[in-house]
């Protein structure tokens, strides 16, 4: 291993990243655009859902469970009508996702056996904020229930009637449940990923392909030596998306960030050494580059965001993605960059992603070493 | 291009019309017949290019299925048994019967009981439960001594949606049980005042009954699957059609391709054709694996889905024919593909929905043609909708396939000329 030919090689390789300056812009827009998307235009919280209540009693009763659910800040009341027709057809518009129809008996029924029904309509589609929103029509309606037995209570002149069990749910975190604060930091292994499946995965096709490869062998660098020169540059440019991503999440998006800046930093350094590698690999065994680039977003970009618990939880797929989710290097990173920046937890709590993640590196090291090396003879 | 070209004189049956020159003086069939020979060589050889790199061909067929296995199977947001630990200090019938509560309703898995509050600190913080449940020590004799008792829910806030959903569950509950034993506790009071009077006298009862439309059982799959089709088709469609022209151009041989006697426009049908065959073909794999694989209800009609879906693989195309002809290295083509499908899958409402994003990205979605394909296939398998409902998502979508391909062709036009 001679420093001075990784580092030519290293200088070579800059040259090539910033002549192209169109790539070299697009490698440090796309974060920035992925940043901007998920800070600012994405969210996942489900809250101003679009109601439609067809009451037919409108009695004090009624208004009152209309009016709870309205001042929840869950629902937007948007259509108040007197036909289920009009309900039916709202949904099937797509303007209103919760339709409730309160019987012209609803006061009367209250007191009967079996009590008065309530009915929701829900547009299914998009069936996790369907189920949410239909947990919130029933937590309160248990609450305007529990009230009216309060009521019925002091009516009957029941004395020391209290509410048996209060729950004190406590969200942890986040506590004002912003999918933002969790997106932020779990894009950070997508974003590093970015440039190793488009950049780095092209860096030795390309020189196949245009025929300079033959120039570089003809110079006495090793494979080693080439791997290590031409990722420096990447590294680089790894790094500048980190710090960027990092002051933008912080001074923008007001991500709160609880953990230690320096781990932060020496771990993502791990990651990149892996996932560039594994550009590299890809890039060693691909004969086009059209094939390194399809392969990349197959074995780094496409797993890492889906595979990794990114956006879905890992916890709800089926058996064989979890067990195929050990095998995706930005799972355990993602769970170190939550545990850091949303929870402060220290390398004790995070000791197994880290140990994972190097040996997730180490392996794609060697691999890549050994592909290019076969390769290169 | 310059007037004077080696291949004049070889080609004896066909010359380029030069500007200000038309080729009217030759019947306009025997032209058309020549120009779509033309194309078809080049369709051949494109063909040979792609199939001969054994590597490339089966990327380009399996890569797709690959994306739709993955993405069907690990799209879920359905939250079902999530890891809890439950602290009970009780230890009383009454506090396992509220356990029972949960881990019955089949979205709580107890996985931890630890035996004080300290140590569930530690379980959220590794991750190794997302939910809590804290049992105070007195939660039967408050109950029992008619005051009120605080059970405490503590949820990992880091997944939004998941805690969404859970704390929900957790409140039903929770509220269920004291509703319940409320109930109790008045029957009881009132009994033994009124116990010869009034035996039965009801107290009053609400009960919500939701009915979820067009996925009765709240499975995600139905939501995701259709949509993946959609994003898969639109990646494969984008990516594999903006890189073929820029490959002639980085290894120059688009030089040797304009010394034939091929027409600008030709070159673009030719280099469309192929890309359009290799789309039907993902296409066509990707409707029998959606459909009978992971077969989400299917309730519209398969003639009117598999129009839509044509119309959206001319807007790809166009669009990848499109970026073909600015790019000059498949870098810079793959690289602006990628900034243009990032924004389309995020902004396209395939799991960020539309209507929570600020007023000035949603009018920005508007020109996503994403945005109008998934709406159009969720709405067919789901709902079954058809022309009458969907024609608003329809027009836009083929208005964009039309400017799209011709603003390609422009540009390529103006390129190769």
């Amino acid at each position: 291993m001679n420093i001075r030919r990784v580092l030519a090689v290293a200088r070579k390789e800059t040259f090539q990243v910033t002549r192209d300056t169109r790539s070299l812009y697009l490698a440090l827009g796309i974060p920035l655009l992925l940043l901007f998307m998920f800070g600012y235009a994405l969210s996942l919280d489900v809250d101003n859902i679009p109601l439609a209540v067809w009451d037919r009693e409108r009695s004090p009763n009624s208004r009152e469970f209309i009016d709870r659910l309205t001042s929840s800040g869950y629902f937007r009341l948007v259509l108040y009508t007197d036909s289920y027709p009009e309900i039916v057809k709202a949904i099937d518009r797509r303007t209103v996702t919760i339709g409730i129809c309160i019987s012209g008996t609803f006061t009367r029924d209250l007191r009967r056996p079996g009590g008065a029904e309530v009915q929701a309509l829900v547009d299914a589609t998009d069936s996790t904020r369907a189920g949410i929103a239909m947990s919130y029509v029933e937590v309160i309606s248990a609450i305007y229930r529990e009230d009216l037995l309060k009521n019925e209570a002091r009516r009957q002149s029941i004395t020391r009637i209290e509410t048996p069990l209060e729950p004190r749910v406590r969200l942890l975190f986040n506590p004002e449940l912003k999918s933002r604060i969790n997106i932020v930091p779990g894009l950070i292994p997508i974003i590093l990923m970015v440039i190793a499946a488009l950049l780095t995965s092209q860096t030795i096709v390309r020189e196949w392909e245009t025929g300079t490869m033959e120039q570089v062998l003809s110079t006495p660098v090793r494979a080693r030596e080439l791997v290590l020169g031409k990722l420096i540059p990447y590294f680089v440019l790894g790094y500048i998306n980190l710090v960027t991503v990092y002051l933008v999440s912080q001074y923008v998006f007001n991500v709160p960030f609880k953990g230690s800046l320096a781990l932060m930093f020496i771990l993502s350094g791990l990651f990149l050494i892996g996932a560039f590698a594994l550009g590299v690999m890809i890039s060693a065994a691909a004969q086009t580059q059209l094939f390194a680039t399809q392969a990349a977003l197959l074995g780094t970009f496409f797993p890492s965001f889906i595979l990794s618990g990114f956006i879905f939880p890992i916890a709800n797929m089926p058996l064989v993605c979890q067990i195929a989710s050990y095998a995706v290097p930005a799972r355990y990173f993602i769970a170190i960059l939550r545990g850091i920046y949303l929870k402060g937890v220290g390398l004790e709590t995070i000791a197994f992603h880290v140990v994972a993640l190097g040996v997730f590196s180490v392996v794609t090291v060697t691999l890549a070493a050994k592909k290019l090396e076969a390769r290169l003879k | 291009m310059s007037a004077e070209k080696p291949y004049q004189g070889i080609d004896t049956t066909w010359r380029r019309p030069r500007n200000g020159e038309n080729a009217e003086s030759r019947g306009s069939w025997d032209e058309f017949t020549a120009g779509a020979r033309r194309v078809g060589h080049l369709v051949r050889k494109e063909f040979i290019q792609t199939v001969r790199n054994r590597q490339n061909f089966r990327m380009l067929i399996f890569a797709p299925i690959f994306q739709l296995l993955l993405l069907g199977y690990a799209s879920r947001l359905d939250v079902q048994n999530v890891p809890t630990a439950v602290v009970d200090l009780d230890r009383t019938t009454m506090s396992r019967n509220l356990i029972d509560a949960f881990s019955r309703s089949g979205y709580f898995t107890i996985t931890h009981r630890p035996s004080s509050y300290k140590d569930v600190d530690r379980l959220l913080d590794s991750g190794e439960i997302s939910c809590a449940i804290l049992i105070p020590s007195e939660l039967e004799r408050r109950i029992k001594g008619d005051r009120t008792a605080e059970v405490g829910v503590l949820i990992d806030g880091v997944d939004t949606t998941t805690a969404s959903t859970v704390s929900g569950y957790a409140e039903a509950i929770l509220k269920r049980f004291s509703i319940e034993t409320m109930e109790d506790r008045i029957k009881r009071a009132r009994g033994s005042r009124y116990a010869n009077r009034q035996p039965d006298i009801q107290i009053p009862t609400i009960t919500t009954r939701s009915r979820a439309w067009f996925n009765p059982n709240l499975d995600s799959k139905e939501f995701f699957v259709p949509a993946i089709l959609a994003l898969v088709l639109t990646f494969i469609g984008l990516t594999s059609t903006s890189m073929a022209l820029v490959r002639e151009k980085e290894r120059g041989t688009i030089e040797q391709l304009m010394v034939t006697p091929i027409s600008s426009f030709e070159m673009i049908v030719g280099k469309a054709l192929p890309c359009l065959i290799i789309a039907l073909v993902n296409f066509v794999c990707m409707t029998l694996i959606t459909v009978f694989w992971f077969a989400p209800p299917f309730r519209g009609s398969m003639v009117f889905f598999c129009f839509c879906s044509l119309i959206h693989i001319f807007t790809c195309l166009g669009l990848g024919m499109f970026v073909s002809s600015f790019c000059r290295t498949q870098q810079q083509a793959m690289l602006t593909s990628f900034m243009i499908l990032q924004p389309s899958v995020l902004l396209s409402g395939f799991m960020f929905p539309i209507e929570n994003m600020p007023q000035v990205i949603q009018y920005v979605t508007y020109l996503n043609p994403l945005r109008y394909f998934l709406l159009i296939l969720r709405e067919i398998f789901l709902k079954g909708m058809g022309w009458e409902v969907l024609w608003p998502q329809i027009i836009p979508l083929a208005a964009m396939a039309v400017t799209f391909l011709t603003l390609a062709s422009f540009t390529l036009k103006k390129k190769i000329d």
